[in-house]
């Protein structure tokens, strides 16, 4: 009995509707029409997703959320290892309230700070302009893409990384050094090397929060760099195309689905 | 290796963690305060940072605005009625989930939890084809359904969480003194708890207020939240009264913050360790 609101919400709200997003994706298009023809079968959709032009996106969509994924890790790592071990009580607090603020403080408020800190009036311009780099150029929208995603990859990064960590006994790292290993070898070959796995399942997290991004690449992406995310947008609000949207809707799913289950093995393999 | 350059190798890995930390912090950190400082700015347009002089003519700008005022009133209705329903269901899950063993409990648990790692955008797509074919078109009814949905994961881990943590001796002695079963849980469960529906309700609330790639599917001329029409400015207004709506928000963020930190502390949102330091 306890259990029949949850259950009419996932049946009714998720399991029907991701339903209807299939049987969509194998719909005829008829420009001009919302929706899908009735009845109708095709694999079309799927097909379409062959051209050059989409591929290009899922690549961009891939490359972009490797990048944030990684130097993401190489960001967080250091933050998390001060929270732990370096930090005052104070210092922890102020850092940890400020990762827990990034955490709430809403994903518009962030792409607008990064496009107004990275854009024409802001601090960057004067810099850019001296070495030359136009603000309107592939690699400066590409580098902001990346500092955007880095913004939602990071605290999330941080604070799983940050329970890791403080699982891991700080006298092992002590005790190395006491027999001898230098600061940088005791700590990685005892904390770096006990929380390898926990690194791991955090950067396929951050790939995973990069490619399920929408406003990041919608804003800072500036239409140069496109999304999987915002071509399924796109192929609803602009040409209503809903079966080839539903389509993409559902490539994305599967390729999401299979990244998170492929890491689920790796990670079992490792233990 | 002589000992001598061990030394150096210390001093470099030192360094360059201190960098990383530095870079990450004011990668995160830097770009608010910036805004911030933007929306105070006393110029009529888009000028270049840092602002002449402060002033507050874009929050009056942001206040006075009609459309930004309604769609924040939308938002606050949709985040406070989602907020509690799915804290409501979360409650009720979780309590069937430590009550009793059943068939099919894990893959129940999996399936409630697994909207978190389905794109936002794909939810949002497939409701809309949902409800447009069944022919289901109220506005703030679709998106509080949708928003209980993405935040019940949320919800449900937290409750859980704080439901496994009480006792069960604890109940048990409560029905052995005489209580009934609804006894037991509005006096003793429920007041136990209290830390985890404090938790799941605004961590739902602050995922609503927030809520676009969903949202943007299900929003109409007449209904639309506040994230979307601020959305809907960023790209073609050259005026600061997104970085005073900004201002206003992160103001709500940090009160939020503030509130949870009091009632139920930071620590307790967070992960916490075995060995992390007990006093802080």
């Amino acid at each position: 009995m306890l259990l029949v609101p949850s259950i009419l919400i996932l049946v009714f709200l998720y399991l029907l509707p991701l339903g209807y997003t299939l049987r969509e994706s194998f719909k005829i298009h008829e420009p001009g029409r919302v929706g899908g023809l009735a009845g109708s079968f095709t694999a079309k959709n799927y097909l379409d997703f062959l051209d050059p032009a989409y591929l290009t996106v899922l690549y961009d969509t891939f490359f972009f959320s490797f990048v944030a994924a990684a130097v993401g890790v190489l960001l967080s790592y250091p933050l998390s290892y001060y929270l732990a071990r370096g930090a005052s009580r104070v210092g922890k607090k102020l850092v940890l309230a400020v990762l827990v603020a990034m955490l709430f403080s809403g994903a518009i408020v962030r792409v607008y700070s990064i496009s107004l800190t990275f854009g024409a009036v802001g601090i960057f311009a004067p810099i850019a302009r001296f070495f030359d780099i136009s603000l309107n150029g592939i690699g400066y929208i590409e580098a902001t893409l990346i500092i955007g995603l880095l913004n939602f990859v990071v605290p999330v990064a941080t604070l799983t990384l940050l329970a890791t960590i403080n699982n891991i006994d700080p006298r092992l790292e002590e005790a190395a050094q006491s027999l001898g290993a230098p600061r940088w070898f005791a700590f990685w070959d005892t904390t770096f090397r006990l929380s390898l796995q926990s690194i791991i399942s955090v950067a396929l997290l951050g790939f995973a929060v990069s490619i399920s991004a929408f406003i990041v690449p919608l804003i800072l992406g500036r239409g140069i760099v496109v999304f999987t995310t915002n071509l399924i947008f796109s192929r609803f609000a602009e040409i209503a195309d809903h079966p080839s949207g539903a389509a993409v809707a559902v490539i994305l799913l599967v390729i999401s689905v299979a990244i998170i289950q492929g890491a689920q093995l790796v990670l079992k393999r490792l233990h | 290796m002589s000992p001598k350059f061990l030394k150096h190798c210390d001093t470099a890995f030192g360094l360059l963690c201190r960098l990383l930390f530095l870079v990450s912090i004011l990668l995160l950190v830097g770009p608010i305060l910036i805004t911030l400082l933007m929306s105070f700015d006393s110029r009529e347009y888009m000028g270049v940072f840092p602002p002449p002089s402060l002033s507050l003519q874009w929050y009056e700008n942001f206040f006075s605005n009609r459309l930004y005022m309604s769609s924040a009133q939308n938002s606050l209705v949709i985040g406070v009625v989602s907020a509690s329903l799915s804290t409501l269901v979360g409650l009720v899950t979780a309590f069937a989930f430590c009550r009793a063993n059943f068939r099919g409990k894990g893959a129940l648990e999996a399936l409630i939890m697994s909207p978190v790692v389905v794109p936002g955008v794909i939810i949002g797509f497939s409701l809309l084809l949902f409800f447009s074919s069944v022919g289901y078109y109220d506005g703030k009814l679709r998106l509080i359904l949708a928003h209980v949905l993405i935040s019940l994961p949320f919800s449900l881990r937290i409750l859980y969480a704080a439901l496994q943590g009480i006792p069960h001796s604890l109940t048990e002695a409560a029905l052995s003194l005489g209580a009934n079963e609804r006894q037991s849980f509005a006096d003793i469960t429920l007041p136990l708890a209290r830390s985890g529906i404090i938790s799941s309700f605004l961590f739902s609330l602050a995922l609503s207020l927030d809520e676009v790639a969903v949202s943007i599917f299900l929003v109409d001329p007449k209904t639309t939240t506040l994230p979307i029409t601020l959305l809907a400015n960023m790209r073609n207004q050259f005026d600061l009264t997104i970085a005073a709506a900004s201002g206003v928000l992160i103001m709500f963020t940090l009160v939020v913050i503030f509130v949870a930190d009091r009632l139920v502390g930071l620590n307790r949102v967070v992960g916490q360790g075995v060995h992390e330091e007990k006093n802080s």
